[in-house]
């Protein structure tokens, strides 16, 4: 399959209209949703379906959806997680740009589902474009009727507001997100309660991902079967790819899950750009990172993870022969210390420590029991962290570790970084 | 219920049980930082990490509930070690500067390390360093940054508990940071509860700085001295100097928590206004002599016992002052002086005492203030808890934040538990009672009346309170009844309308307390102890055969007079005598010119006081007494509960304990009072007040002693109550606002006045008005005014208050050099008044 | 604080629950209008939206797009996270550094341009690149920098 589902209006002149969005189609699967489901028939649709949230975590989306009490009495909030901000990810702020109006359909497919009367789409405060398209799309949809009181006539009504992010990757993890919507410093919270029934002020409320929501239009179309056949059985469907770092052809590319990343690499990215692989990052910095003889792996949430990383926000760093391990993880420490909310002990003080060492140990200034603390670091930390923040900083410094230890020895052997 | 295993141990559990709670009940001991029992768990310390069974993660157990079949580690290696780790992250950059830290021999983090610690460290980067100077964010606390370890307690405190919201988190990972905003705490309620709850030597106390080691300190447990809240405090004394005060985790009504008045007010005792040596007044003018002369001028000029005019004394007692204290004076006055000419309030008139049986006999339950702010309802009327009695406020607002139980607040003053309840009322004084009887009459009726015409400007608010009361989901209600109510006018048929709404409420089912907020420390056990003109001890009528028995004294069989009419009689000459223990009248009674008329026409006034004030200049004999912390004795808090306050010191200079004092004069004037011994005293006590039958000193454990009592449930039908009318405010609108005077948050009575800390923290009296009355006026905060009174007026800073009502003016009654009751005639506790922009 | 700012931010606090929720994008309002975030103008929002200053304070230091201290008329922000720091973006910030004559965080003296690095701006295919003021500058190299800054520069002359 190579035909493009998601970015499917991408290269139509004006797509981030509501015109060029109709014209193509759009708005169709929400009627037919408001039409012809109920609520409930919706959630078995995308649990038959199996689509998994494409935000990172791949928790099946249907069955996220019916976690929220029904006829409560309460409101219902959803969220879509527009915080884009994993490094090496860049594939909502294509969608958002280029597409908002598909995002404004799956969000009303979602709401409807779960009967929420409002959404507020959390975009992070640099995407700048974003920001202007979405609330451009959500200003159209309003005056066209597709939001509001009574949305297409079917008795359903919704609002949707933008809020707009001001800089912090936490703000990513649901929690956080919530938390920062009620105006406060975004650091999660612990679960249980899990947000489905104790979430933005208190009440049910569900957080997707821009990618997901838009896969839901697609999937009322043309049916859970459609997007089943689409990759490995247990998860389906087409999926964003960002491929960037040292590569010939770095990109936005959409393929079905479960591409391998050599094929993602080799045929649609170009290849190394020194025509000689060292490493993948698969996911995100948060993914830990793939040696070149193991990228004969299929990209979907499972094979990542039995292979010991993660699809997550399927960012791809390419590093070839020319990458230093040690600075790309000094650099990917610095992220994670620089991102620590500062909530839980060890990944506020863990992520610092490790900076530290890392900042030494690259500059040639390390010595071996380095690698010691560097493994108590990545020990004290993994799993004992509050959110996965600080499990992803450990886990990606582990990795470095454990498939190029000889490149963190020559840099205290030679006494300098022998890549610089 | 859960099963569950912990370490081996079978145990069960109700549901919700967090994994920590079950196992400290197993004496398993879990070490936290970021948790604390008053506190929504955090789990971000992480020192708490146990392993559970299946579970592919560690769980922190001061957030995880057990489920069933939930097999727990805590003492495992990994466990262990995971302990090791998270304090070896914690002290990666703690600046272990324990030499110099104030915090160092009593500081959590010093002991957890000791006990759970690696004891070497391989960090061997540069520390973070926020500064390098502490910070002062106000008069009381300072901070240092580079101890902190984030553990949020402070800031929970003072959102969550405190209300003040003053503190939080600024920055974020690494370089976050505890502070106020813009660096400073000046704004905030100064409680020092932050500081109580800092693990390390982060917040600290400035009065206690560099001042001593834990280790050099002698400890005394005893009881605050200011409201009646009943705080247990610990005070610390180094070489017999008063080093501190703190409060203990977990222990007392109040738990860890104490306000402003109680952690930084007790320096009063230190101050130069302190007695140390009798006066007496020779040819006009006051002169120390000793304690031989005065009790002999004393006998002198009382004259021969049997001589002795009892419908010419009077006597008034603070409410500050001890059981023992307060009985031996009563005691005194009634046998001795042979008159019930007895008060201990110089701010109400006795219209309450006629109804206080009824209400203190049936319905005060003496159940714990943790039981009463546990009822599903609780109506609290007439007080501003908030400056009042800020830790009842404090355990208030967490209670309903935490357990969403219904508080309804009527008051004339808004306070900042308004915020947290389901409704709140403003009214003026004196229209409690109509607003209480348009509840009671809606609760007892079905289908419900329409509140009275004269209580339909509450009618909203009264709709709501009556529907939750009678609700079948309220089993129980609390009442708190406040100061205003005691000092209006018509407070007696505001009382009896309580009684009424209560009996109703008992009738229809509902377990019902009711409690007293005082704003003295020992009110309640003044009225218990017989300190009132109606009541001997106990609530015993005068003529009390029993009392007549243990005092083996005949007593005057009829009631007395209250402050109001000894000072009438004063002024006009048919009392001549008057005996002030450690009150203050010529500052504290509504009616100045009265008060400084009856001082200077009786023939002999005596102060027996622990400070010089307005009154002991006025007195003829002043006797040094001594002050909280000097003599020891039993306090009866809100509750009903009986406390210890402790001596810690010696009374100054030739001060003498108090009751020493009262059995000396007794003697002089050919009586003995009672035993010289506490034990001996309390026993007599306990032979006349009821809730104490067969009781000793002894009995008075850690938790003090509280006799819960049931309320009795009356059957049949109520006799009719006559309806109360409004108050007539009709100067409100001829552009006059009516002017009360109460607490403030940083001052008790006028005793903090003698505090160097509390005055450092506020100085001034101030009054506020409504942020709209000050517009139109043009006035801004801190400007000055004149406030005019139709009996007389004063001048100080206006402080504007966007949640006042536009009729309404404050002033603290902290002040003396205010002589704020210059405004008021007769004891009436409000008044009109005009506000006029000073020049500038 | 402009009236029609504080309308604007009345209206925005109407989308919400709680007043606190509006504090973000109140000071995301009013940072357009202001040099900086500074204390008055954090007690004039906390005042606007009924909030504890405290929490407005909070608000301010967590999230990095706010400024509490001033930042110059182009705020530049360039990426150095992992896929940008491989197209030599610290390259480019040295370059930077020595074309303003300041090092990162710092502001030139006639205010006109502010230098930060900053984490990922999710633009890792066109890296490296950089966010000045709201605009994205992407595929950089030290030719295209040294174009845009006398860009930047006439801009402010007209």
């Amino acid at each position: 399959m190579n035909e493009k589902v998601l970015l499917r209006n991408i290269d139509t002149p004006g797509s981030h209209n509501l015109a060029a969005y109709q014209t193509a189609g759009g708005y169709r699967s929400v009627a037919s949703a408001l039409a012809d489901f109920t609520p409930g028939e919706l959630i078995e649709l995308v649990k038959t379906a199996g689509l998994r949230g494409r935000g990172g975590a791949g928790f099946p989306t249907g069955v996220k959806w019916g976690f929220v009490p029904r006829d409560s009495g309460k409101p219902v909030y959803l969220c879509c997680n527009a915080d884009e901000a994993e490094p090496g990810t860049f594939k909502d702020r294509a969608l958002m740009e280029n597409d908002p109006h598909m995002v404004i359909e799956g969000i009303l497919i979602a709401a409807y589902a779960i009967g929420a009367t409002t959404t507020y789409v959390y975009i992070r405060g640099e995407y700048t474009v974003s920001i202007e398209r979405m609330e451009a799309a959500i200003a159209e949809a309003y005056s066209n009727g597709l939001l509001g009181e009574n949305i297409l006539n079917s008795g359903f009504s919704h609002d949707v507001h933008v809020h707009r992010g001001a800089g912090a990757y936490i703000c990513g993890e649901e929690t956080a997100l919530l938390e920062s919507i009620e105006g406060r410093r975004a650091q999660p919270k612990f679960k249980p309660p899990f947000p489905a029934v104790s979430g933005l002020y208190g009440f049910p409320t569900v957080i997707n991902n821009v990618e997901t929501l838009s896969c839901l239009p697609h999937i009322v179309e043309r049916g859970a079967d459609w997007f089943n056949s689409i990759g490995p059985e247990r998860s389906p469907g087409p999926k964003l790819y960002c491929v960037s770092g040292l590569v010939r052809k770095p990109g936005l590319y959409e393929l079905p899950m479960g591409t391998s990343l050599r094929e993602l690499l080799d045929e649609h990215a170009g290849g190394p750009r020194s025509g000689r692989l060292k490493a993948v990052i698969p996911g995100g910095v948060s993914a830990p990172m793939i040696p070149a003889n193991d990228i004969d792996i299929g990209m979907d949430f499972d094979s990542l993870a039995a292979a010991g990383s993660m699809l997550g926000s399927a960012g791809v760093i390419v590093l070839d022969d020319t990458a230093c391990i040690v600075r790309v993880a000094l650099r990917i420490m610095e992220f994670f210390n620089h991102e620590s909310c500062g909530k839980c002990t060890p990944c506020r003080e863990g992520n610092a420590w490790a900076a530290k060492v890392l900042r030494r140990l690259e500059a040639g200034r390390g010595q071996r029991e380095d690698l010691d603390q560097l493994a108590f670091l990545c020990d004290g930390i993994f799993g004992n962290s509050f959110c996965a923040l600080g499990d992803a900083a450990a886990w990606s410094l582990g990795a470095a570790l454990k498939h190029f230890r000889d490149e963190f020895e020559r840099h205290i052997n030679d006494g300098k970084c022998p890549y610089h | 219920m859960a099963n569950i295993t912990i370490d081996g141990i079978e145990l069960e559990v109700p549901d919700g049980t967090l994994i920590l709670e079950a196992a400290r009940s197993l004496d398993i001991d879990v070490p936290t930082f970021c948790y604390q029992k008053r506190f929504a768990p955090l789990a971000s310390c992480r020192m708490c990490l146990v392993s559970v069974e299946n579970s592919p993660k560690m769980q922190p157990a001061c957030a995880t509930p057990v489920a069933d079949g939930m097999v727990v580690h805590t003492a495992s290696e990994q466990v262990a070690q995971t302990r090791q780790s998270m304090l070896e992250l914690l002290l990666a950059n703690h600046p272990l500067d324990c030499p110099v830290c104030d915090k160092g021999g009593e500081c959590e983090l010093q002991d957890m390390v000791f006990k759970y610690g690696a004891g070497t460290s391989r960090f061997r980067d540069e520390k973070r360093v926020f500064r390098s100077r502490d910070l002062s964010l106000n008069q009381v606390i300072i901070f240092n940054a580079n101890r902190c370890i984030q553990c949020q307690r402070c800031v929970r405190m003072c959102e969550d508990v405190v209300g003040a919201v003053a503190l939080g988190t600024i920055e974020k990972g690494m370089d976050s940071e505890i502070t106020g905003f813009e660096n400073s705490l000046t704004g905030c309620d100064h409680c020092g509860n932050c500081i109580e709850v800092c693990p390390v030597g982060a917040l600290m106390s400035q009065p206690y700085r560099y001042k001593a080691r834990p280790w050099d300190l002698v400890e005394t447990e005893t009881t605050c001295s200011f409201c009646g809240t009943g705080c247990q405090l610990t005070v610390s004394t180094r070489e017999g100097q008063l080093a501190r005060v703190k409060s203990k985790y977990e222990t007392g009504v109040n738990g860890e928590t104490l306000c402003v008045k109680g952690r930084f007010g007790i320096d009063f005792i230190n101050s130069e206004n302190r007695i140390e040596t009798p006066w007496a007044r020779r040819s006009g003018a006051l002169e120390p002599v000793s304690w031989d002369e005065a009790y002999e001028l004393m006998r002198h000029r009382l004259g021969q016992p049997d001589q002795i005019e009892g419908h010419r004394i009077g006597g008034l007692a603070s409410a500050h002052l001890t059981n023992e204290t307060l009985y031996l004076f009563q005691k005194m006055l009634r046998t001795v002086f042979r008159t019930n000419n007895i008060d201990s309030s110089s701010r109400w008139v006795s219209g309450v005492y006629d109804v206080l049986p009824g209400l203190v006999g049936d319905l005060y339950t003496r159940q714990s203030l943790e039981n009463t702010v546990s009822a599903d309802a609780i109506f609290a009327i007439g007080s501003n808890i908030t400056d009042d009695n800020p830790v009842t406020d404090y355990l208030l607002r967490s209670k309903v934040r935490q357990h969403g139980n219904k508080l309804f607040l009527a008051s004339v003053r808004p306070s900042r538990l308004d915020a947290d309840a389901q409704a709140h009322l403003r009214l003026l004084p004196g229209d409690e009672a109509i607003m209480i009887s348009a509840v009671a009459e809606m609760v007892s009726s079905s289908p419900e009346k329409e509140p009275p015409p004269a209580a339909a400007p509450f009618a909203e608010f009264t709709r709501k309170i009556a529907s939750t009361l009678k609700a079948s989901n309220t089993s129980s209600v609390s009442v708190l009844v406040g100061m205003e109510i005691l000092r209006a006018t018509n407070a007696g048929q505001a009382l009896q309308w309580l009684e009424r709404l209560l009996r109703n409420l008992q009738q229809a089912g509902k377990q019902v307390s009711l409690q007293f907020l005082f704003d003295r420390c020992n009110q309640f056990g003044a009225w218990e102890m017989g300190v009132q003109p109606n009541h001997l001890p106990g609530w015993r009528r005068p003529g009390d055969v029993r009392v007549s028995e243990v005092w083996q004294a005949q007593l005057p069989p009829e009631p007395g007079v209250d402050v109001h009419e000894m000072l009438q009689r004063c002024a006009n000459g048919t009392t001549s005598c008057l005996y002030l223990l450690g009150s203050d009248p010529v500052s504290t009674y509504p009616d100045r010119s009265l008060v400084e008329k009856a001082m200077s026409s009786a023939g002999f006034v005596i102060a027996q006081a622990s400070h010089h004030s307005e009154t002991t200049q006025l007195a003829d004999i002043i006797l040094p007494g001594a002050a909280f912390g000097e003599e020891t004795g039993t306090m009866t808090n809100n509750e009903g509960r009986m406390q210890l306050s402790r001596e810690f010191r010696p009374p100054i200079g030739n001060a003498r304990r108090n009751s020493d004092i009262l059995n000396q004069i007794a003697e002089v004037l050919g009586h003995k009072l009672s035993g010289s011994k506490l034990e001996d005293t309390f026993a007599e006590i306990a032979q006349l007040v009821p809730s104490l039958e067969g009781m000793s000193l002894a009995d008075i454990g850690d938790e003090g002693l509280l006799c819960t009592s049931q309320g009795q449930t009356e059957d049949g039908q109520f006799k009719e109550l006559p309806l109360p009318s409004r108050v007539d405010r009709s100067w409100n609108s001829n552009g006059k606002l009516t002017l009360v005077t109460g607490e403030s948050r940083f001052h008790a009575s006028y005793v903090t006045e003698h505090s160097a800390t509390l005055s450092s923290i506020s100085s001034q009296a101030y009054v506020e008005i409504a942020d709209t009355v000050c517009q139109e006026l043009g006035l801004k905060t801190g400007e000055l005014v004149t406030l005019r009174s139709p009996h007389g007026e004063t001048t100080l800073q206006v402080k504007t208050n966007r949640q006042f009502p536009p009729g309404l003016a404050f002033v603290p009654e902290n002040f003396a050099r205010q002589r704020l009751n210059e405004l008021f005639k007769n004891g009436e506790y409000s008044s009109p008044v005009d506000i006029i922009p000073n020049e500038v | 604080m402009q009236e029609h700012v504080k309308e604007q931010i009345n209206e925005i606090a109407g989308r919400y629950r709680t007043r606190r929720s509006a504090i973000m994008p109140a000071l995301a309002l009013v940072q357009e209008t202001v040099d900086s975030l500074h204390g008055d103008i954090l007690m004039e929002v906390a005042n606007l939206l009924d909030v504890p200053e405290i929490w407005v304070f909070e608000v301010a230091t967590f999230y990095e797009m706010f400024h509490t201290e001033p930042v110059g008329k182009f705020h530049i922000q360039l990426c150095t996270n992992v896929s940008c720091m491989l197209a030599q973006a610290e390259q480019l910030a040295q370059h930077l550094e020595t074309k303003l004559q300041i090092s990162r965080g710092g502001t030139t003296p006639d205010g006109m341009f502010t230098l930060t690095t900053v984490e990922c701006l999710g633009s890792c295919n066109t890296a490296p690149v950089m966010m000045v003021n709201r605009d994205y500058h992407e595929n950089l190299d030290e030719q295209r920098i040294d174009d845009l800054l006398v860009q930047f520069r006439q801009q402010m002359e007209h």
